[in-house]
């Protein structure tokens, strides 16, 4: 036995049987031991250097000062040694007994591949624009969801987030916004098209690749028009198997806090305005009680992790098994809001013939998932942690309760009508007695209803890979998702105030499942001769996708409020009574189905001059586009040149390592507002009209749309100009891309196309939106004797722009505000969604109103003066990821951030004597104060105010998302418990936030056609980790 | 070993060649079918018409205002100056290709035209109600368009549901426009299908006729200068003898009580339905009953009339004097047409004192709104009226017009002198003069002036001062003219005046089409 799966007693059971199962099929009887040390160039010790017995899985990793010792069998002939970064060396073993190794760094990037959709590339033959995010940018992190780690990584891409609850899922756009329809970049994992990534698990994956230019996109064709996210899995490492267990321990709290006002704050302000009456601030406050909301409706919480994995591999085959368990539970008090996910992945392949490869990707998801209201003016559990006033408690017992609350709890008790929610111990949720408005206690929101989504996903890929001649691989891959999920919730009769309350019950509940295969063939043939070298790929795709669901309700307004029982035993549908009001929808199959063919061809002489042109044919289903206009083309072609190559270049090689210049234009296409047979058109009943004395109506029925057989594809057509260039030994290296993206034949609908057409348009191809854009990704790598370094950056700025809608539209109005609509807008001319109202021009020193310029000097401020206010999309956005390792320690500092975006701050309400943020009312006009610079307490056209540019903040801010300190533990010590890892580390996530935001997080607002509007969205935690990385 | 070579090879080319999924793609859509479909059924031909007759009685208020209020029967009217923009720019002739009559009638004609061509394009004639259907939406699409050539002159022509490549259309040709017109009615009326009343007495028909097609065609001819035509498809309509002019007491032709009487060509439907009064609402009466809030202390109410309205569209003194140079202050049709302030002080109903009206001392009576004719559910604002579009009287006077031009003066005189005997006048010889002035009394406010006007040349003599200065009536009766503010030249009929401006909405929306001379 080898001492590497010795068993010990800290092991638990399972992963002792694993071991045993992995180490008898792994490992074969060892004749003689080998050692010794492996170093770099500097001769400082790398530890977790691969050692493996060349042509089996017979291996070892080097501890932490860079030794090693090997059993190996009598016939083995060469040991092989690798390390990430550094070049592979195969030494003959001969008869000796101590082999050192001194290993080369690579020349960075050279040997590397990039996935590109239906095959990998060079990443040095690359002519597209093409980022990727490595295994490391996710390990140890807090990230639950892939895309969570592409923001602040790597260049070119914008992360947007309406919520940082438990489970939520950030926006991505690549590129910019692309399109007036919302819609995400396609992502693709191990093959796979998926419509969602947000069940894999982040450690699960080698590597996340983001294909942005049109050209490398366009292997993906209809569906590439916003980027297209690669997303491969790990697979087992050749050479020895391991284990590795990691967890992770998070306590999670409130970051930033808004400052809004205390009880006296609130009195004065309140009175000041006239809306408060003190007689009532006597009968009701106690002249103590000042609750601070925010504090009483966070907490801090716990988010645990484990994942565990197996893996290993020999040239016939490898395997990696893994399972992850996460349990989020928010920040809200109570579990209101959680988010539970457990995943596996089984990965493996295997070459059963020297002609055939088979292989299978797949990953197991169940989740759990359970939120509040958020991001809303009205009835949102977050905003009114800001708008409720101070003076009244969180809880009351019945002793203590006021009168107001009294009256209703005797009502209740008489009538069984208006119930006040408690904690179940006596302590009831308070009512105030001071303000009436959508917004009431949190706590009631809380617990006033519950629901909860869960669901299931099992996807993956099988493939077939044929060899049947030299430089021939023919794929032939079937992918699938089976995937359920369910929904289940209750309302509850109660009494939140005179606006806020529910005299019935009500139940729903739903469950839908999903399925889609995806088969797809391809041939790949690379073939060289001499100087030129020849990649020419081809194939088909075909997907077929079902859905089905039910869902339905039941709403009771009888004294028994539809259940037989009023007890959460009973809120189910069995239970209710017959009197209960139902209804229920869906039980319709939703079908889709895709063909595809693509084909790719690459030329490069002597990888020097690079050349590659991409087609795909697409088509989907009669949903999307009617039959003449079904098959879209999207080509694309891009140009390298690799400068580096060339003699005048070779003398200065010590300096500049590589440079390559490229170049890159392609078409891609948009499902965006496709699917659901937009192009046809429908029967609708048109108003009635009597045919005889009687009042008997008959009904007129039209077509409710003109139809519109024309209507094709949103196209991007984009352009990439690039340079990759590594410098002084490859320990800088440089990326640089500029882009301009034009997206043509947006998809608008509800136009009214010309009066002579006689009937509301379908949705027609009628706007155009640009983006440009730079990049840059920079980085420094380097190590003096035991410490190494490495500093990664990148910049990236966005240009967005609308250049053309229908003639019939001035604008397509976005999100609204309470009374307000079109707060944002989509207009020619300005970026998607900018901010629309009025300009603030200051306070009248005479009044205390507030003064908004008067653009078309008519001398009244109405709709008329409302102009540009600024726009949620960032100028530029960036990220900084420092890490150093010295000996046994590690540290890695990582922080992004945006500049030139803004925010639309909807956190006040004018129709109620609501709490502020102190910055509207601290330097507020009084009488004593005329040159005060907020309005007076209750002046006129505050609802204008409050969409004026006073509310728009600049939302530019730095985050230092990650300071992680890790220390592995000496392997002297490892030794001794047979481990080859161990490594503990303490981080801080989410810490430090520089803004000049007065809300909540500045990462954290809306999206979508409301990018950038806050109306108190759950906010990013700050978070403290406690963390172990074990392997064995 | 190359011959398992080329096994691989088959096995992958076999792979391939299975994938020709392309019947996959089509899924039909549920919960919708296709137009062929859909219009396959006797029901869903009605639905496609009813749809238009819908669309009818929606644009009865821009309708009624914007072929009245550029004549020279009435004013603006209302309580006070500025009381409506709409009529007072119309009426003044200060309005702009902006105009909401405008766009808003044009709109309404479009979609006239896109719901019957929809029938025209899905409905197959292989049943009698699908016929008539068909032939129904024929009449509709002449009747559209000949207010849309007698108006606009060039209107795109729009003979199929457009595909969006052609949204972008331009002006038709009136010679090919007129002839759609005449296609479609001579098709509809040689179907045989269109419905017929049993008798003159009949007023249980609400659709459109074979005799109200016949009209149609017998005034498209008669706008275009054939009058032989003309009159000879008015013959036939007379000939029929299927309506007659209204032989009861004159001013209750348009009476609620007398709904599709004799002499109605055709009428947009309105009931009497207590549950659904608001489905019947009718804003056009509403507007133009007289203004009630200043006749509170002795109100309209006494004269039996409706207790809301908001007085717009008042008689010009010129109409008056009009009918008294053919009739004299008591002539029997002048006193059932109009009421002189005196008459309606009279009668018991005055304005309140210091309160004034934009009037010049005159009020339509065979208009007005009695008091059966709102319901009770309908809080006074809800009248079901129905709003007559064509009268008999209207096709005689068109015959005798036709018949004059075509040379026939017997006939012509004939015709002339059936509506001159039921407004108790004595014969006239036929004459172009003769029969405008009988135009003129017989139909005043009644949708046919305006354009009389300009097909006979006469707007600019009659017209280009109007818009100059307005009436303020007192609640004496005394009567005060006061400028209207309109700058010099800016107003009153001009040359450009003799087609409406296509609306400026269509213009923005349409690069192909050319806006007419002038706007």
């Amino acid at each position: 036995m080898l001492h590497l799966v010795r068993p010990r007693r800290f092991l638990s059971k399972m992963l002792l049987i694993s071991l045993l199962l992995i180490s008898s099929l792994a490992f074969s009887q060892a004749d003689r031991i080998i050692s010794g040390l492996v170093t770099d160039e500097s001769g400082g010790p790398l530890p977790g250097a691969t050692v493996v017995v060349t042509g089996t899985s017979l291996g070892i990793t080097t501890n932490i000062d860079g030794e090693y010792s090997l059993k190996v069998p009598d016939n083995a002939e060469s040991l092989t040694f690798s390390f990430v970064g550094m070049k592979m060396q195969e030494i003959p073993i001969g008869d000796k007994s101590e082999i050192n190794v001194v290993l080369e760094v690579e020349t960075i990037g050279l040997e590397e591949v990039v996935a590109i959709g239906y095959g990998v590339q060079k990443k040095s033959s690359v002519t597209g624009a093409i980022s990727q995010v490595k295994s490391e940018d996710m390990e140890n992190r807090t990230i639950t969801n892939p895309l969570q780690a592409i923001a602040g990584k790597t260049a070119g891409t914008q992360v947007y987030s309406g919520s940082a609850a438990p489970g939520s899922s950030p926006t991505i756009r690549i590129r910019g916004i692309n399109s007036n329809n919302s819609i995400s970049p396609l992502y693709v994992v191990d093959g796979r098209i998926a419509s969602s990534i947000a069940g894999i698990e982040p450690n699960d994956i080698e590597s996340m690749e983001i294909l942005k230019d049109a050209a490398s996109a366009a292997i993906y064709g209809a569906q590439a028009g916003n980027g297209v996210i690669l997303i491969t899995t790990k697979k087992g490492k050749m050479g020895i198997g391991s284990i590795s267990y990691d967890y992770q321990f998070t306590s999670q709290s409130i970051g930033r806090t808004p400052k809004v006002m205390n009880s006296e704050q609130f009195i004065d302000y309140w009175t000041e305005a006239g809306k408060f009456n003190m007689d009532r601030v006597y009968q009701y406050w106690d002249f103590q009680q000042n609750t601070d909301w925010v504090n009483e409706i966070f907490e801090s919480s716990i988010m645990q992790r484990h994942n565990i994995s197996f893996q290993g591999g020999n040239e016939k085959g490898s395997y990696y098994l893994s399972g992850s368990m996460l349990d989020n539970d928010g920040m809200v008090v109570g579990d209101a809001d959680v988010y539970k996910r457990y995943t596996g992945m089984i990965n493996t392949n295997y070459h059963i013939k020297p002609w055939l490869e088979v292989g299978t990707n797949n990953q197991i998801e169940y989740y759990e998932r359970r939120a509040v209201s958020e991001g809303s003016e009205y009835g949102s559990l977050i905003l009114s942690t800001l708008q409720l006033d101070p003076m009244t408690a969180v809880t009351y017992t019945e002793e203590n309760m006021p009168d107001n609350m009294a009256t209703v709890l005797a009502r209740y008790r008489a009538t069984g009508v208006g119930e006040l929610l408690n904690d179940g111990k006596g302590n009831y949720y308070s009512v105030s007695p001071f303000l009436t408005s959508e917004n009431l206690n949190p706590l009631i929101m809380r617990d006033n209803s519950y629901s909860t989504s869960s669901g299931f996903n099992i996807n993956g890929t099988a493939y077939v890979n044929f060899k049947p001649i030299k430089g021939l691989v023919a794929t032939s891959r079937l992918s699938y998702l089976l995937g359920a999920s369910e929904s289940y919730g209750y309302g509850q009769d109660y009494y939140a105030n005179s606006m806020s309350y529910q005299n019935y019950m009500s139940l729903n509940a739903s469950s839908y499942n999903n399925t889609r295969i995806q088969w797809e063939n391809f041939v790949t043939y690379n073939r060289s001769f001499e100087q030129h070298n020849l990649t020419a790929m081809v194939g088909t795709s075909f997907t077929k996708i079902r859905s089905f669901g039910v869902s339905g309700s039941k709403t009771g307004t009888d004294d028994d409020f539809g259940i037989q029982r009023d007890d959460p035993r009973y809120y189910y549908f069995a239970y209710a009574t017959s009197e209960a009001i139902k209804d229920v929808s869906g039980g319709e199959p939703t079908q889709r189905a895709q063909n595809a063919y693509f084909g790719r061809l690459g030329y490069n002489f002597s990888e020097k001059y690079l050349a590659e042109f991409v087609m795909r044919a697409d088509a989907f289903d009669s949903a999307f586009l009617p039959l003449s206009n079904r098959w879209g083309y999207f080509p694309g072609g891009s140009l390298g040149w690799v400068i580096s190559k060339e003699s005048f270049l070779q003398n200065s090689s010590s300096v500049v390592n590589f440079l390559k210049l490229r170049a890159s234009w392609g078409q891609n296409g948009s499902l965006a507002g496709l699917g659901s047979y937009a192009y046809l058109t429908s029967i609708t009943s048109t108003g009635s009209y009597p045919f005889s004395s009687q009042p008997v109506y008959s009904i007129g029925y039209k077509p409710s749309t003109t139809g519109n057989e024309e209507l094709k594809w949103e196209t991007n057509q984009q352009t990439n100009i690039g340079l990759d260039a590594w410098f002084l030994n490859s320990r800088l290296t440089l990326t640089f891309d500029y882009f301009n993206k034009k997206t043509k034949d947006l998809i608008v609908t509800g136009i009214t196309p010309s009066t002579i057409v006689g009937n509301t348009a379908s949705p027609i191809n009628a706007g155009n939106i640009q983006n440009t854009g730079l990049e840059l990704e920079l980085g420094w790598k380097d190590m003096k004797g035991n410490f190494k370094y490495d500093v990664r950056g990148n910049i990236s700025t966005i240009k967005n722009k609308v250049t053309n809608i229908h003639e019939s539209l001035d604008y397509i109005a976005g999100t609204g505000f309470h009374t307000t609509s079109g707060i944002t807008r989509f207009e020619v001319g300005k970026p998607a969604w900018y901010f629309y109202g009025y300009e603030f021009q200051g306070i009248d020193a005479a009044t205390g109103d507030p003064v908004f310029v008067d653009q078309n000097s008519d001398e009244i401020i109405n709709d008329d003066d409302k102009v540009d206010l600024g726009k949620g999309i960032p100028d530029i956005t960036y990220g900084i990821t420092l890490s150093a390792a010295y000996k046994g320690f590690d540290v890695i500092v990582f922080g992004q951030g945006s500049k030139g975006n803004d925010i639309y701050s909807c956190l006040n309400r004018t129709d109620y004597a609501v709490n502020s943020l102190t910055y509207y009312t601290e330097d507020r006009w009084k009488a004593d104060n005329p040159n005060g610079i907020r309005p007076r307490a209750g002046a006129n056209d505050l609802d204008k105010y409050y969409t004026s540019s006073a509310v728009i903040f600049d939302g530019s801010y730095f985050k230092i998302k990650q300071i992680q300190l890790g220390y592995m533990l000496p392997a002297s010590l490892l030794d001794k418990v047979s481990l080859n890892k161990l490594r503990l580390y303490v981080s801080l996530e989410d810490y430090f936030t520089f803004t000049r935001y007065k809300g909540f997080d500045p990462e954290v607002t809306g999206v979508g056609s409301s990018l950038g509007v806050d109306k108190g969205s759950y906010p990013t935690s700050k978070k403290i980790i406690f963390g172990v990385n074990v392997s064995f | 070993m190359k011959r398992i070579t080329f096994i691989y090879l088959a096995a992958i080319a076999m792979i391939f060649s299975m994938l020709s999924c392309d019947d996959e793609l089509d899924i039909e859509q549920k919960g919708a079918i296709s137009l062929e479909e859909y219009y396959g059924s006797d029901e869903s031909a009605e639905g496609a018409v009813t749809a238009i007759y819908g669309e009818l009685r929606g644009m009865m208020y821009n309708y009624k205002f914007l072929k009245n209020i550029c004549s020279d029967d009435i004013w603006a009217g209302g309580a006070d100056r500025g009381d409506n923009n709409d009529l007072e720019k119309m009426n003044e002739f200060t309005f702009s290709a902006e105009h909401a009559f405008l766009s808003g009638c044009f709109q309404s004609y479009y979609r006239i035209i896109y719901n019957a061509n929809i029938v025209m394009k899905y409905i197959e004639p292989d049943t009698d109600v699908k016929k008539q259907m068909i032939a129904e939406a024929k009449v509709f699409r002449a009747f559209a368009y000949i207010d849309l050539i007698s108006m606009w002159g060039t209107p795109p022509l729009v003979d199929h549901p457009l595909d969006p490549s052609e949204y972008q259309m331009a002006n038709g040709d009136p010679a090919a426009l007129w002839a759609l017109v005449e296609t479609d009615l001579t098709q509809a009326i040689a179907s045989g299908s269109l419905m017929e009343k049993s008798g003159v007495n009949d007023n249980s028909v609400y659709r459109v006729t074979k005799q109200f097609a016949r009209t149609l065609l017998g005034k498209a001819y008669l706008y275009q200068g054939k009058n032989s035509e003309s009159a000879a498809a008015f013959e036939s309509v007379i000939n029929s003898n299927l309506y007659a002019l209204y032989e009861g007491e004159y001013d209750d032709i348009f009476a609620f009580t007398n709904k599709n009487n004799c002499e109605s060509m055709f009428e947009v439907n309105r009931v009497v339905d207590a549950n659904n009064v608001w489905d019947n609402f009718d804003f056009w009466h509403l507007m133009i009953h007289f203004r009630t809030d200043r006749f509170t202390t002795k109100p309209v109410t006494a004269l039996g009339l409706a207790d809301l309205g908001w007085g717009f569209c008042l008689p010009q003194k010129d109409l008056y004097n009009a009918f008294v140079a053919e009739e004299g202050e008591n002539g029997y049709r002048l006193n059932r047409t109009l009421k002189t302030y005196e008459q309606i002080q009279e009668m018991g109903a005055s304005i309140d004192a210091g309160k004034t009206i934009i009037a010049e001392g005159y009020f339509f009576w065979k208009t007005r709104i009695t008091k059966d004719a709102v319901p009770a559910a309908g809080s006074n604002f809800t009248w079901d009226h129905n709003i007559n579009l064509m009268r008999y009287a209207d096709v005689l006077l068109m015959a005798a017009e036709a018949n004059l031009l075509a040379g026939n003066q017997s006939k012509a005189d004939t015709y002339l002198n059936m509506v001159r005997a039921r407004a108790r006048l004595g014969n006239k010889t036929a004459s172009m003069e003769a029969i405008k002035t009988e135009r003129r009394l017989e139909l005043c406010f009644e949708d046919v002036r305006y354009q009389d006007l300009i097909r006979w040349g006469d707007a600019e003599s009659f017209l280009s001062d109007q818009g100059n200065e307005y009436p303020v009536m007192a609640s004496n009766g005394t009567i005060s003219y006061r400028p209207t503010g309109n700058s010099t030249g800016k107003y009153g009929f001009q040359d450009r005046n003799y087609l409406f401006p296509f609306p400026s909405t269509e213009i923005q929306l349409n690069k192909s089409i050319v806006q007419n001379p002038g706007w």
